[in-house]
């Protein structure tokens, strides 16, 4: 065989197997293959056809424009109603929610096993206070530490938990998205599996190995399996796989070993999606119900979501205080990160 | 590779199975006691029975101490004051009774002192009280208060008694205590509420009461004199104190104080090295649980008389030691517990009190018995196997007797009581915490104390380290299964047939042919009223009959008045063979819909209060609800024979319903279960159900049944002797007593009447929580039937299709 | 000077390894078959070294997160299954299928599971439908279209206890959705919506209201992304508007209706806490979902049933994502071609 083939044949291959991208053929569109005398005809008939339409399109689009504004205005006063009406109401005094709420409240008995029964008269939905007090806010934060702490055992469940995930999806995520042979896609698919479950299917022997562990009734049984969560690994792995690998093999060429690669390529390209999971882990875990409820026994340890979701009669006042409260640090989060968030997400999604 | 990544598979398959696989094996083989468990031989002093009580109208024997070996006791009351004395004027001198009584170890009284000669020797003797005696080496100390109504002092007197001299000493006025910030602080507005001793150092308490609450001013005096100062109000400013007793000491120096506060207790830490006060931030549930049970005890301090022993305060470790349990000695718990510990160590402790004698009801008999325990060298139960018995209400005297009794007479087996899954007591620790403030409603801390607890013990049961008998189980539905216990319907047949026993009782609480949880004793519920009232032959009332008995006889007033929800609650409980067949709801039926509409239209939504206490009986009363707990309930409900017993109101116009029995019940896991039907024939026993029958719930024992009516009768008329001596026969019977003396009779007629008793109370939770959410609108009127029966349908057959 | 050095030192490299590489495979064109034979063997073993050496190094990059995974996920599940062929709590003998048999057939076993399905069958879709509609809307001009964006992922912040209130308010018998406002107008019965045929419609209408935001920013950003080079084209090849978007943005948006789909079913399972504070532990039956099944067993300790009821919802989670997933390697496969 002739040297000179060969050896571009195998250029070729390496180059197909590293994917480098080359400068394709591509076909003439339509409009190029046509020439002068044609193109101006077309250009003609394209004008006389096209002022009848865009004058038509014009319309359309200002109506449709119109309706759209309308929806899109709708639709978001919808979704914005219940935060605007939880900071108002938080400026209420406890007599006023006594008087609009109280029914609703003497139904619930503060217990998250008694779900709302039945009210017996309508509660008055006022938007606005008549008078406008910072009681609620007082009770809240100054009389008592009680609700602070619960406050503190938010933030020190949740921040321990981001940052475990974050860090260990990452390296796990790198793994997938280099070492790509089949049994890997398998782990992967059960990862995704176990992304699925809801909590009572695994609510058991994660109470017992917490126990077998020693760790029930500390934040560990809850902040450990937290860490080991995989949603962030998926998420974070099909955004590593979408690093041109012309890249990498360009680090390796130069030397880098798996680590740097890791730490100077693989992570700062991801840092959108690493915000962006931070953002959505930090909004997902500040809510969670159910893991306090069964794994710490102890009420002190309890965060403020789980005591939100068990509000009775005695202390409606402060609900709506603390639910404002509440709402804050995801808020200034979300406020803080819009930017990466909504670039993150974009990436991981799309080939 | 591919042999490396199949071993670290397997390795890491291995690692995962290996716990599963031992977790197999359960731990076998119960604990058994070793020969160095605590054991203490106990020594009964029972003194007391030479004094004739007759004479007194009311008298007391209290125990003192020990002065020179001799045990002293007090001996406090009036004679019988006779008819036409006039309070107003008479002296009431003559007939009081003040006298010390030493015993020696066999009992027997030695010598008296009478302390009405020390009060006889003052100007004012009917004015003058003996305040307190103590026991110390030099004889009785006693404290004297002392009015003089003519001058309108009052003074404050210390002596001591030589018993064996029969003299006391001179008579020593106690100073005020005369420092310098008493009077500032009492001028301005606080209250001297006298001194506790931390040790060398003085608590001096001024209460002061104000408009956001109450609270207190601390004064600390130290051994030298100098005093300091806290003031609570600016302290803990948002705490509403209302008293504080107890400061305890935790060693270095440093005492805790309690505070007893309206939403809950605090403790506050006392410093006296650096003489300050914090309040404690720290969780302090696990004292603060227990504070009820906070006593002194000589010797040890401030200790926790818990239900099963005696426990010190560990601060540093927040925990509790416990330092002598009552399982350490074969005798009846029941009685320690009733008793004072006077003093605790570990070789020797003492406890003094009054003897418990279930054959005296109504009695003023005097006795009183000191218990010493000794610490014996070496365990004489050792090897045999530790069996629990737990019970989620209070270990009784019946049953306590049953664990001493079987103890004695077991070769094998040592009984030992579990406290572990008390509801009671998590309920009192519940609503004494207050925890987040809303937890002052005691039915709803029942409920969570017991699925807390239930979900415990059946964990518990199930990782072999549960209890072997269980008392009281009933609130445990959840338990009734033969993966949790033992079905003793066979058991119960063969053993307690129905010449002996109410095998009725049996029959109403077993399901089918499942008997998980044996009743021993039970009571009753219903209406009772005069037999006028009624028709002849009426055992039950239906809804017309009800409302015309509350229109007619009871002018308007429902005995029951209990509230909508409870009474449609407790009638549906009583009738759920009509509703609930095979697994399938129907609330569609006559009786369901009759009941509904009876609730709305006639029962008031406004609750009375308490039942009646039925030991101040109203003659006025036309009708009570009565639950009969024990014997004397029943006569005390029928004491005009006249009276009748109906059921509550229910469709088919029913009789009484069966309900809150004493149960047993054998755990599934255990290792003996010979030794638990031993003992449960021991608490189906004469002996024990005798027990069962005077003090605690109706015996299933038909003997023991009679026996303890016949005693009830007995004492009955004994009461009625001494009542007749004071009130005429007329008064008598205005308090609705009946003035003639009762018969044996009565007795059979209410055994006849107990062994026709069929109905059970059956009490599901989940389904009583729907209906509470469901009802209430049809009650209000809102909604018809017609759309609450589907609703309530559906969601109870989900529930139950749920259970399999 | 130095650097024409170095090119030429470096064309050296290139020669030599040229030369190193030439030589084996001109001796390979010589079809001697023990040489092919060594050659191969030479390349495995330099593939296996390496092979091995990747292995070990990415594995251990997953080691920390496979050891958590092992034992806070795997490991439960298999004591799941293993106490799901168990008699009972305490009874460890192996019954075979006896417990999935009672649980197939338990009535409220099955409502649960239809239940769940009819929710899940329903919801995801309309998430991803209407999120893409509104994507849609919000891409074809609209002023402010950030702030929109922002005030639609607010939902997803809310706490539960703020929204349930809410709900409650709206939707119990005496609410504001049976007596205010334009009700009025219409003066229909009370319903008592969560208690009625309607409350799966309540629930929807929760679960909508919390997650459009999400999903609509996903498919915005995605279709900001696609080229709009091949759109202009298309448009100039005389494609319709229709045409153009089913044939090109659903093209590109497949990747992220695949992942969208996912984000959805994980979120309308978590509906399950706020029916759990609307309506208690036993809800109308159109609301029981599996999870309140499994809840209950829970409670009542039967622990065997509820094994058996989350190895069957694992089974059937198992057969779903994976159709995803192969559809979605389908597509990757068109795509990435």
């Amino acid at each position: 065989m002739d040297p000179e083939v060969s050896r571009q044949r195998r250029e070729e291959a390496t180059k197909a197997r590293r994917k480098v991208f080359t400068v394709m053929q591509r076909d003439l569109s339509f409009f190029e293959q046509m020439d002068e005398s044609t193109k101006e005809e077309f250009f003609k008939k394209e004008k006389a056809r096209s002022l009848k339409v865009r004058r038509r399109r014009k319309i359309v689009n200002n109506t449709s424009l119109t309706i759209g504004i309308i929806i899109a205005c709708a639709v978001s006063i919808l979704a914005i109603v219940p935060v605007f009406y939880t900071f108002l109401n938080s400026f209420m005094s406890s007599a006023e929610i006594s008087n609009n709420y109280g029914v609703i409240f003497q139904s619930l008995s503060g217990h998250a096993d008694q779900g709302a029964t039945y009210l017996s008269s309508s509660p008055s939905m006022t938007l606005v206070p008549q008078r406008v007090t910072i009681e609620q806010y007082k009770n809240l934060l100054i009389m008592s530490p009680t609700y602070l702490l619960k406050f503190w055992n938010s933030i020190i469940l949740v921040v321990p938990i981001v940052v475990g995930q974050m860090v260990i999806s990452c390296l796990a995520a790198y793994s997938f998205a280099r070492y790509r042979k089949k049994r890997r896609e398998v782990l992967f698919f059960s990862y995704i599996i176990l992304m699925l479950m809801p909590f009572q299917v695994t609510l058991v022997p994660n109470y017992m190995i917490s126990e077998q562990l020693g760790i029930l009734n500390t934040r560990w049984a809850i902040i450990l399996p937290g860490i080991f969560s995989t949603f962030a690994i998926f998420l974070l792995t099909k955004y590593m796989r979408q690093i041109p690998n012309a890249y990498i093999e360009a680090a390796k060429l130069d030397g880098a070993k798996e680590w740097q690669i890791f730490t100077k390529i693989a992570v700062p390209m991801c840092s959108n999606a690493i915000f962006a999971l931070t953002i959505l882990l930090f909004i997902d875990y500040w809510n969670m119900v159910e893991q306090p409820l069964v794994l710490l026994t102890n009420a002190d340890k309890q965060p403020m979501s789980v005591f939100l979701s068990q509000i009775n009669e005695a202390e409606i006042g402060i609900a709506f205080a603390a639910s404002a409260l509440y709402m804050i640090p995801p808020l200034l989060i979300f406020l803080w990160g819009e930017e990466y968030l909504v670039e993150g997400i974009s990436r991981s999604g799309v080939k | 590779m591919r042999k490396i990544t199949r071993l670290a598979a397997l390795g890491m398959a291995a690692v995962m199975v290996m716990p599963l696989l031992t977790g197999c094996w359960k731990k076998g083989g119960a604990n058994t006691i070793s020969a160095d468990d605590p054991w203490y031989n106990v020594s009964t002093i029972a003194v007391g029975d030479e004094i004739d009580s007759s004479i007194y109208d009311y008298a007391s024997l209290d125990y003192i101490g020990e002065v020179n070996g001799e045990y002293i006791f007090r001996l406090g009351g009036t004679l019988h004051i006779p008819q036409g004395f006039d309070y107003m004027t008479d002296s009431t001198f003559e007939y009081r009774v003040d006298e010390l009584r030493a015993y020696d170890e066999t009992g027997s009284c030695v010598k008296t002192y009478d302390l009405m000669d020390i009060v006889r020797d003052f100007e004012t003797p009917d004015y003058t009280y003996i305040n307190t005696v103590t026991a110390a080496e030099d004889g009785c100390h006693i404290l004297i208060y002392s009015n003089n109504i003519n001058t309108g002092e009052s003074a404050k007197y210390t002596t001591v008694v030589d018993i064996d001299a029969g003299t006391y000493g001179s008579l020593d006025p106690v100073a005020e205590p005369e420092d310098e910030f008493t009077a500032r602080i009492v001028a301005q507005g606080g209250n001297d509420e006298g001194e506790i001793e931390i040790g060398e150092y003085k608590l001096r308490r001024f209460w002061f009461s104000g408009d956001r609450g109450n609270s207190y001013m601390l004064v600390v005096v130290s051994p030298d004199g100098t005093y300091n100062e806290f003031d609570l109000r600016g302290i803990v400013p948002n705490l509403d104190i209302f008293d504080i007793s107890n400061a305890i000491d935790v060693g270095n120096n440093r005492a805790l104080i309690e505070l007893r506060c309206s939403d809950g207790r605090q403790f506050m830490l006392l410093d006296l090295n650096t003489m300050t006060m914090n309040l404690e931030t720290q969780d302090m549930a696990w004292l603060v649980s227990k504070s009820m049970y906070l006593t002194q005890v000589d010797g040890l301090g401030y200790v926790i008389r818990d239900v099963d022993g005696i426990y010190s305060i560990d601060y540093d470790n927040r925990t509790l030691n416990p330092v002598f349990l009552y399982s350490y000695a074969n005798t009846n718990m029941y009685d320690i517990r009733s008793a004072r510990p006077i003093t605790v160590s570990e070789d020797r402790a003492v406890f003094a009190g009054s003897r418990y004698d279930p054959n005296q009801i109504y009695g003023t008999e005097l006795n009183a018995v000191i218990y010493t325990f000794t610490r014996a060298e070496s365990n004489p139960n050792a090897g045999k196997t530790i069996l629990r018995i737990a019970s989620t209400g209070d270990f009784t005297y019946p049953l306590c007797s049953a664990i001493a009794s079987f103890n004695e007479s077991s070769d094998t087996y040592f009984m030992v009581t579990e406290q572990k899954y008390n509801i009671d007591v998590q309920v009192s620790a519940a609503t004494n915490q207050n925890v987040n403030g809303a937890q002052a409603d005691n039915s709803l801390a029942t409920d969570d104390a017991a699925t807390s607890l239930g979900n415990q013990l059946a964990m518990d049961i199930m990782s072999g380290t549960g209890p072997d008998i269980i008392i009281n189980g009933g609130q445990f539905g959840m338990l009734n299964d033969a993966d949790y216990l033992l079905n003793l319907r066979e058991y119960v047949n063969e053993n307690y047939g129905s010449s002996d026993y109410f095998t009725n009782i049996f029959d109403a609480a077993s399901d089918g042919d499942e008997l998980f949880q044996v009743p021993v004793a039970f009571s009753v519920r219903g209406i009772v009223t005069d037999g006028s009232n009624v028709s002849d032959g009426q055992i039950g009332f239906t809804y017309d009959q009800y409302a015309e008995f509350v229109s007619g006889p009871c002018n308007g007033t429902d005995p029951l008045g209990q509230g909508r929800l409870q009474f449609f609650i407790n009638s549906l409980n009583c009738m759920s063979d009509l509703v609930i067949t095979n697994d399938t709801v129907d609330y569609d039926v006559e009786a369901f819909r009759t009941l509904a509409e009876y609730t709305r239209d006639n029962v008031n939504e406004a609750l009375m209060t308490d039942e009646d206490d039925l030991y101040i009986p109203d003659g006025e009363r036309v009708a009570r609800v009565v639950e009969i707990a024990n014997i004397s309930t029943y006569f005390d409900a029928v004491k005009n024979g006249n009276i009748v017993f109906l059921g509550i109101p229910s469709y088919d116009g029913r009789g009484p319903i069966i309900s809150a029995a004493d149960t047993v019940a054998i755990s599934a896991q255990t290792q003996a279960p010979e030794a638990c039907r031993e003992f449960i024939s021991l608490l189906m026993g004469d002996d024990i159900q005798t027990l069962y029958g005077l003090m605690a719930g109706i015996p299933v024992n038909r003997s023991a049944f009679e026996i303890a009516g016949q005693k009830n009768v007995d004492a009955r008329n004994r009461m009625r002797e001494q009542i007749t001596r004071i009130f005429s026969p007329e008064e008598y019977a205005q308090n609705g007593y009946n003035p003639n003396p009762m018969e044996y009779s009565v007795v059979d007629d209410f055994a006849v009447f107990v062994s026709e008793l069929t109905g059970w109370y059956t009490n599901d939770g989940s389904i009583n929580a729907i209906i509470r959410e469901e009802m209430p609108a049809y009650f209000e009127g809102q909604k018809t039937l017609e759309q609450v029966i589907p609703v309530l349908e559906d969601r109870i057959q989900t529930l139950l299709n749920e259970r399999g | 000077m130095s650097s024409e050095k170095d090119n030429i030192d470096i064309k050296d490299k290139d020669n030599k390894k040229e030369v190193k590489e030439r030589a084996p495979i001109t001796t390979a064109l010589t079809t001697d078959p023990a040489r092919l034979a060594a050659m191969k063997a030479a390349k495995k073993r330099l593939h296996r070294r390496r092979g091995l050496k990747d292995w070990a190094l990415f594995t251990g990059y997953l080691t920390p997160s496979l050891v958590g995974v092992m034992l806070f996920f795997f490991l439960p599940l298999i004591m799941i299954l293993k106490t799901s062929f168990q008699k009972s709590t305490t009874n460890y003998e192996f019954v075979g299928l006896a417990n999935y048999d009672k649980v197939i057939n338990n009535d409220a076993f099955r409502d649960a599971s239809w239940n769940t399905l009819t929710f899940s069958g329903i919801a995801v879709p309309l998430a991803v439908v209407l999120a893409l509609l509104l994507a849609i809307l919000l891409n074809s001009g609209i002023p402010a279209q950030s702030g929109f964006r922002s005030v639609l992922l607010n939902p997803m912040m809310v706490p539960v206890a703020s929204v349930v209130l809410i709900w409650q308010v709206f939707f119990s018998y005496n609410g504001a959705a049976n007596g205010a406002g334009l009700f009025k107008l219409f003066e229909p019965d009370k319903i008592d919506w969560l208690k009625s045929d309607y409350a799966q419609l309540v629930i929807l209408a929760l679960f909508l209201w919390k997650n459009l935001g999400y999903n609509m920013v996903l498919f915005l950003a995605a279709l900001n992304n696609i080229d709009d080079e091949i759109l202009e084209s298309a448009q100039m090849d005389g494609a319709g508007a229709l045409r153009r978007f089913f044939s090109i943005k659903m093209y590109f948006l497949a990747p992220t209706i695949f992942f969208v789909t996912i984000m959805s079913l994980i979120n309308s399972f978590k509906i399950f806490r706020e029916v759990y504070l609307l309506t208690g532990d036993h809800p109308y039956t159109n609301l029981y979902m599996l999870q309140h099944f499994m809840n209950n067993a829970f409670k009542n300790l039967e622990y065997n049933k509820l094994s058996a009821g989350a190895i069957i919802m694992c089974v059937v989670m198992i057969v779903i994502v994976g159709v995803l997933f192969y559809a979605e390697s389908k597509f990757d496969a068109d795509v990435e071609g």
